[in-house]
């Protein structure tokens, strides 16, 4: 039994064709002698009938050496591995290249607050006025803003009246103890800009109404950087009268026109007050009429007839319809 | 002959040794024996009888039986394919003997090219899934090396592991192609 057992390990080597001539004769005798054996080596015949034909044996040399070849190399320096490697670099590089464009300019994304100040900012809004070191950093930030003007032309304005939000923010606390300084160089800059059509800021303002608003905040955000942007707060009371509430900072003139066919009047208070802030807290009341306008307008200091404050054009303050 | 077991004659004998005979009698047994399980008792006779037809027309100064075996599985292959084409071809009204297709012939016929392919494809295919090792050593004796040549390049410890391991992926190829090489 040992000698067949011995005998069937030998079945493989001789399709294959390489057995010894001890390795055969031990084959063959216990072939003869067992049925089994001599069966299965009788089917053997066949597999070793496809052996001895030399383009079979290539070919299953070559699948076999290509598979020894395969599992020679490490993992990751296989091609399915180099290529999933190199289509992850490329998805990673193209993904960021793509953020990277449709991203807010670097200035103006370190500032990301609301462009339009809520009333929950008017405490901040109404700090220090803006640091002379910041106002000269406006005229690169204004060219950095018109230079790489996205498609979308109002996100890119209100980012650069975030920007001066932020800053009014860093500066709150001592704010109505520092009188607003006369307006900068940038602001001046910025009006004059204003009126030349050919400026991006004129053009937008020509546009649409979209374009204009945002040109808008640009001027009165280069003007928050002398004087705080005041917080305006309209509602209308049931008697049919408009009520502004309006907060500014403390040491600034405010003023409101009324513009109408009847000429200018200039709108008197009905309450003022400091809130904890240290802010100065107006409020206003008027009967809207029919092409009649309210302009706010915030001085650095008192002027005698403030009636004939300009509507448009150059002016140094602030300046805005509010109604 | 179909059906019939007439004993062994040996047209235009040479005259066999003793030793021979007593070979080619136990070879007889094992061919009818083989062919009776794969055909008819009938049919496995015949074959039995044509292997040993040409063992002794052809072949008659061989006398060992490490080359008298090869050969009879070699004939016993070939009557085989023969016997199939005569049964698949039975009620054609031109019938053919197989007596009339040469045994020895270095192109094969369609049916055998065919099969050959077959079993080249199922081979690979079972290859692929074969374990490393058994992959490796297969390979080598694609190369042709001697199991003790293999031992040595396999780094195994006695040829009689390697043995072991031969009769293992042999078994593992031959199941993994549904337990015989032909279909």
């Amino acid at each position: 039994m040992n000698a067949l057992r011995d005998a069937e390990s030998l079945l493989g080597g001789y399709a294959a064709g390489i057995l010894t001539a001890d390795e055969k004769a031990k084959l063959f005798a216990a072939a003869l002698n067992h049925q089994e054996l001599f069966d299965a080596l009788a089917d053997e015949e066949a597999l070793r009938e496809l052996l001895a034909d030399p383009a079979a044996r290539r070919h299953l040399l070559s699948q076999l050496e290509a598979t020894a070849t395969a599992e020679s190399t490490p993992f990751w320096r296989r091609p399915t591995m180099m290529g999933l490697a190199a289509s992850f670099f490329a998805l990673v590089t193209t993904s960021l290249v793509l953020w990277q464009r449709e991203r807010p300019l670097p200035a103006a994304a370190e500032h990301a607050p609301e462009a339009p100040i809520t009333a929950a900012k008017a405490k901040d809004a109404f700090a220090k006025p803006a640091a002379a070191a910041q106002l000269q950093s406006r005229p690169q930030a204004k060219g950095q803003a018109t230079a790489a003007l996205p498609p979308n032309p109002t996100a890119t304005l209100g980012a650069a009246v975030e920007e001066k939000a932020e800053a009014a923010a860093e500066l709150r606390g001592d704010a109505k103890k520092q009188a607003a300084p006369a307006p900068s160089a940038a602001l001046m800059e910025v009006i004059a800009a204003d009126k030349q059509d050919a400026s991006p800021q004129g053009f937008l303002a020509k546009e649409a109404p979209a374009r204009a608003h945002a040109a808008n905040t640009i001027l009165g955000a280069a003007t928050a950087q002398t004087l705080p942007v005041p917080i305006c707060v309209t509602e209308r009371l049931t008697s049919g009268r408009m009520r502004l509430t309006i907060t500014w900072a403390t040491g600034n003139q405010l003023y409101l026109l009324m513009r109408g066919a009847m000429g200018v009047s200039v709108l008197a208070p009905v309450t003022s007050q400091q809130n904890e802030a240290g802010a100065t807290v107006g409020s206003f009341e008027f009967a809207p009429g029919v092409e009649e306008h309210v302009d706010l307008y915030l001085l650095a200091k008192p002027i005698p007839d403030p009636k004939f404050l300009p509507a448009e054009g150059p002016f140094s303050g602030y300046r805005k319809r509010v109604f | 002959m179909e059906g019939q077991t007439p004993a062994v004659e040996l047209p235009n004998a040479q005259l066999a040794t003793p030793a021979r005979s007593e070979l080619l009698s136990h070879l007889r047994e094992r061919i009818v024996a083989f062919a009776a399980s794969r055909y008819t008792r009938e049919s496995a006779e015949d074959l039995a009888q044509e292997v040993l037809v040409v063992l002794h027309e052809k072949y008659g100064h061989l006398d060992q039986l490490e080359d008298l075996m090869p050969l009879a599985f070699q004939i016993l292959r070939f009557k085989a394919f023969a016997l199939r084409r005569k049964s698949v071809r039975h009620g054609e009204p031109i019938q053919v003997s197989v007596d009339d297709f040469p045994l020895a012939g270095d192109a094969p016929d369609a049916e055998a090219l065919v099969a050959r392919n077959e079993l080249l494809a199922r081979l690979s295919a079972g290859i692929a899934r074969m374990g490393e090792r058994c992959k490796e050593l297969f390979r080598w004796k694609l190369k042709g090396l001697s199991f003790a040549e293999i031992r040595d390049r396999m780094g195994a410890e006695t040829i009689n592991t390697v043995y072991t391991w031969d009769h293992r992926c042999r078994k593992q190829l031959l199941e993994g192609m549904g337990g015989r090489w032909e279909r």
